[in-house]
């Protein structure tokens, strides 16, 4: 059971991945077709997925392997990850957005997001409290939580300092910070990965 | 398979049914108030974003 669990856990991470990749090549290339793909991207793209299906088998078995010696169980939650990292590449895209024409479309796109990020680490956490702790039988712990309210700050902050350069007129300082932004929901996505 | 692994599929089913309904409807609301500004014969400008900024921020308070 271990092993298939482990397995299970790799495959996810390198579909993940691998959809993730094919999400923001079509998000950045909206004209790209399938067939106008080249092989190169191709090569790239799958073999990313199999070098994170190598790393995440080796990571777990590892651990899995340690945890035997200390007489703990030390498994991925697979299931855990599933739902939260494929949360996100719904968040990058299969949903469908909201049409972006302008910094103020994308500003609007980002918050909507942010709110889908927190609401969903809500109902992860299943806090009675805001800041309480999760609750004991939660898909997340409270450091996990917390973790990720505090990225989620980060990205809000850019966010309204991008929003207050759009009404000042200054379109290039609003698209960085809306990049930084972007950036931290990445980054909440890499910790998310890493506590898989 | 363990009664909690169960109770944990569930749980997670039942975040990810949830998940994709917040999805829609945050995304739904945005494109609403871009409907909206259009229909009104203005861009849809940074005052308008702002409340989902807001939004946001409240999601994440309340965390």
């Amino acid at each position: 059971m271990n092993r298939v669990d482990t397995t299970l856990g790799a495959v996810t991470a390198a579909a993940i991945l691998i959809v993730g990749q094919f999400v923001a090549l079509f998000t950045e290339n909206p004209e790209l077709t399938v067939a106008d793909i080249k092989q190169a991207t191709w090569i790239a793209i799958v073999g990313g997925g199999l070098l994170a299906f190598l790393k995440d088998f080796n990571a777990v078995s590892f651990r899995r392997a340690a945890a035997g010696v200390r007489g703990a169980n030390g498994g991925a939650n697979t299931f855990l990850a599933f739902i939260v990292l494929g949360s996100l590449v719904a968040l990058g895209g299969c949903a469908s957005r909201p049409s972006v024409d302008s910094l103020a479309d994308v500003v609007a796109a980002t918050a909507a997001d942010i709110e889908t990020a927190a609401q969903s680490t809500e109902r992860l956490c299943a806090n009675v409290v805001p800041s309480g702790p999760c609750a004991s039988n939660a898909l997340i712990d409270t450091e996990l939580r917390d973790e990720i309210k505090g990225e989620l700050q980060r990205a809000l902050v850019y966010l309204n300092d991008a929003n207050r350069a759009l009404a000042a007129d200054q379109a290039a300082r609003a698209d960085g910070l809306l990049n930084r932004a972007t950036a931290v929901l990445t980054v909440v996505e890499a910790i998310l990965r890493e506590r898989e | 398979m363990d009664a909690n692994t169960i109770l944990k599929i569930i749980q997670g089913l039942n975040a990810l049914q949830g998940l994709l309904a917040d999805v829609g409807i945050n995304y739904d609301e945005v494109k609403a108030a871009q409907d909206a500004a259009e229909a009104e014969g203005r861009e849809f400008d940074a005052n308008d974003a702002q409340v989902f900024i807001d939004q946001a921020q409240s999601a994440v308070d309340r965390l």
